[in-house]
């Protein structure tokens, strides 16, 4: 807000005495009674929640930590325990390396797209002057309801070098097929820009969840001070947004880790492991071996959950020293 | 009067839930019906995963109910989650009666954990099948017999199948050697109307499959890598170098229809079965796959067998084959699920079988005699010629399954190093080749120390062989 000071808006005075509590009127037995069957009932519709929580993620959490420990195929109930052996074999399995690599270049491609992509078109989209701008706001989301495995095949279909619609168009401008998924140093990229395709109304949403946040009297204040659109945005728009591209960027990195159903269904991982994030690599150990290796993957998989952790813990530290130098400043 | 709380109704209401959930989901629960979950009582559940035979399967349930004197339900276990079907059912407790062994463990280690049940066959029906059908180790245990092979282990899936109308159309011979084999797709390329050819590279295990069978063609002295002579990896040997660089050349001469580089099984299928392209490398399940996609496609199948560096004749060696029915476990219905097992070695089954012509059945004698197209019929005939019965290490010490049972997957496999010499990430064949082999035998070693602490009585030099003679069935 730096040059625009007749836009701030203004701080409460501290105050000089102890703000204090009102005085709470005593209860009357029957209020209480009352007030006690309420919280009865909230809890009561919050066990099926609660219940449902501990059994679908709660539990398998705990489990893949037991399962990590142990040598389990799954096909008998011999389970032993091996300590941190499991660690040890995927921390020293190169293709493990290779899976977080391709995890990271992924969510390095994907979450810029997104977040400053949406950002930009939910400024458009925002924006009283545009017409139809529920039908695009809708058309924009449309492929976040549509299912990710359907996306991922239909996507094959359109992708496909020898009669998909992309490389007949390549064809007509005389480029030949194209072979987008067949070739590893264009199957990630390809896969990339899908996922932004497919859940680019996620991020759109929260952007413009955002904007309704500011307050439309400082536009109209701005607009009596003879400020352009540019500047109203510059000084305006895009410091009372900057809070909340933090938490945009955590939940959108946090959602890049998730891809396993659109890259299962459109590459496997292949070609030559080009793609194989760690949720395929974990699939691959877990289901797809012939003698599937339950503890190794349950390892691997969580080790990928501490990655997440530490990425976004490392996203949330910077925020806040980028806030207090800001505050300083 | 002591008055409830919100605590002890919480801790009330909290406690009913988690016991209706105990008795949901565990506890001395009453057994399952006799087919499992969600059959009807007293329903025999068959689960396979043979697409092909889906229709043969179910009318074979509906017949045989009556005389069996049960309900047979027949489901189709989807190839690609049949697996996964199988772990949870087992897990819950719900093991089809009937299936097919899809568990990648070995007979042993499946007799042990309790995947399957003892099977009671006829004297009749084990006369009716080939004289050494049932191996210890593979189908049986101590003389007791726990899997049915329904189909031959005379076959090999690197089977070049071409459109004869192409041929025709083009001019070429089928091609016996890899010469033959470039020079007819250099021909299909050079007439321009059609796409020379196809295959399933997006699949590494179809494509390992190949290359083994082609590397044994070729002069390799074993299969899947280990040599029978001396039970040592052997991936980087030249027979396997020549098959990948065949494969190499197909595909960087540009004879492969775009996108063959990720083509799945059935999307490989499909498109050679629309009739534009002029090879398919597939098994000899193809016409039955084919048949389903586009029946029109039928009469211009034609198959060249396996092609060999120069034209030599095919010599092969198959193990004996193992279970490919067995009887869930916990079945309550052991003697109905033997009726129905017994029943596919009946010759109007098997007969039935060969015209679906998936993989081709136990009883080779009846494809003669089945309803089924010429090259079909042609290559089993090759099969039965020059497959020969080959040593395996489990046969001749059942201990070895506790090894096996401790084998970790190497990565990448066979089929991942083809993949990747094709798209050019690999660029040294012969040395990815070797760490190939360094990686399996480091595999085979590790796996033989995990069975021997256990105490299992094994060692490498089971999986030697040193007196097996190409062209002979190896006797132990």
């Amino acid at each position: 807000m730096t040059g625009t000071p007749a836009l701030a808006r203004p701080r409460e005075a501290p105050s000089a005495a102890p703000r204090l509590a009102p005085p709470q009127r005593p209860r009357r037995p029957g209020q209480r009674a009352r007030a006690r069957r309420r919280t009865l009932w909230i809890y009561a519709f919050l066990l099926p929640t609660v219940v449902l929580y501990g059994m679908y993620t709660l539990y398998p959490m705990i489990a893949s930590y037991w399962y990590s420990l142990v040598e389990w195929n799954g096909f008998t109930a011999d389970q032993r325990f091996v300590g941190i052996d499991n660690y040890r074999a995927v921390l020293a399995d190169p293709m493990f390396w290779s899976a977080v690599r391709i995890t990271v270049v992924f969510m390095l491609i994907v979450t810029p797209l997104r977040v400053f992509g949406a950002f930009f078109l939910a400024i458009l989209l925002n924006s009283p002057k545009l017409p139809l701008s529920s039908f695009f706001r809708t058309l924009y989301f449309l492929p976040v309801v549509t299912t990710t495995a359907i996306v991922g095949v239909v996507m094959r279909f359109v992708l496909d070098p020898a009669s998909g619609p992309v490389s007949v168009l390549a064809g007509l401008l005389g480029l030949g097929p194209i072979d987008l998924l067949g070739s590893s140093a264009t199957a990630l990229p390809t896969a990339a820009l899908i996922y932004v395709w497919k859940f680019f109304g996620i991020t759109l949403i929260y952007w413009l969840a955002a904007l309704q946040t500011v307050p439309k009297d400082l536009y109209e204040a701005a607009r009596i001070d003879g400020a352009g659109a540019v500047a109203t945005f510059r000084h305006i728009t895009l410091p009372l947004l900057i809070p909340f591209l933090a938490i945009i960027t955590v939940l959108t990195v946090e959602d890049c880790f998730h891809a396993f159903d659109l890259m299962q269904t459109m590459t496997a991982g292949g070609p030559f492991y080009s793609t194989e994030i760690i949720e395929i690599y974990v699939y691959r150990y877990a289901f797809a071996a012939t003698i599937p290796q339950l503890g190794f993957a349950s390892a691997a998989a969580v080790l990928f959950g501490l990655l997440v952790l530490v990425v976004v813990g490392a996203q949330l530290w910077v925020t806040m020293l980028a806030r207090r130098s800001g505050a300083r400043a | 009067m002591h008055r409830p709380t919100r605590r002890h109704a919480l801790a009330g209401l909290g406690a009913a839930g988690l016991a209706s959930l105990a008795a949901a989901c565990g506890g001395p629960s009453a057994p399952p019906s006799a087919g499992g979950g969600g059959a009807a009582a007293g329903a025999l559940r068959w689960w396979d995963h043979f697409g092909g035979l889906q229709d043969l399967h179910d009318q074979w349930a509906a017949d045989l109910s009556e005389s069996i004197g049960a309900t047979i339900e027949h489901t189709y276990n989807e190839p690609s989650a049949a697996t996964e079907a199988l772990q949870l059912a087992n897990q819950a407790g719900q093991l089809p009666d009937v299936y097919t062994a899809l568990v990648g463990l070995p007979l042993p280690a499946l007799v042990e954990a309790g995947w399957v049940h003892e099977i009671t066959l006829s004297e009749e029906a084990r006369a009716r099948l080939p004289e050494g059908s049932f191996v210890e180790g593979l189908t049986q245990l101590d003389g007791r017999i726990y899997g049915l092979p329904a189909f031959s282990e005379k076959q090999y899936v690197a089977c070049a199948w071409y459109n004869a109308e192409i041929a025709e159309a083009v001019g070429f011979e089928p091609p016996t050697s890899y010469d033959d084999l470039l020079g007819a797709l250099a021909k299909i390329a050079a007439h321009g109307e059609f796409t020379p050819m196809t295959m399933a590279l997006g699949v590494p295990g179809r494509m390992r499959e190949q290359a083994d069978d082609l590397a044994q063609a070729g002069g390799f002295p074993g299969y899947q890598g280990l040599r029978y002579d001396t039970g040592a990896y052997e991936y980087h040997h030249d027979a396997y170098l020549a098959a990948i660089e065949l494969y190499k050349e197909i595909f960087d001469k540009g004879y492969l229809l775009p996108g063959t580089a990720g083509l799945q099984i059935p999307d490989a299928r499909g498109r050679w079965a629309a009739g534009g392209i002029g090879f398919h490398m597939d098994g000899p399940y193809s016409p039955g796959a084919v048949r389903s996609l586009n029946p029109d496609m039928l009469p211009k199948m034609a198959v060249a067998g396996m092609p060999t560096p120069n034209g030599e004749e095919v010599v092969a060696a198959r193990g004996a084959r193992a279970a490919d029915w067995v009887m869930g476990g916990t079945t309550q219905m052991a003697e109905q699920a033997s009726l129905l097992i017994e029943s596919f070695t009946q010759e109007d089954y098997q007969t039935q079988l060969a015209t679906g012509m998936d993989q081709p059945p136990i009883l080779l004698d009846v494809v003669a005699r089945a309803d089924v197209i010429e090259p079909y019929a042609w290559l089993v005939e090759d099969f039965s010629a020059r497959i020969f019965r080959a040593p395996q290490a489990i046969v001749r010490n059942v201990e070895v399954a506790r090894a096996e049972a401790k084998r970790t997957p190497v990565t990448p496999e066979l089929g991942n190093v083809i993949q990747g010499y094709l798209g050019g990430e690999i660029t040294d064949l012969k040395a990815a080749l070797v760490e190939l082999s360094d990686a399996n035998s480091a595999a085979l070693d590790a796996a033989i120390e995990a069975a021997k602490a256990e105490g299992a009585q094994v060692d490498r030099t089971d999986w030697e062989f040193p007196d097996w003679v190409a062209g002979q069935d190896y006797t132990y």
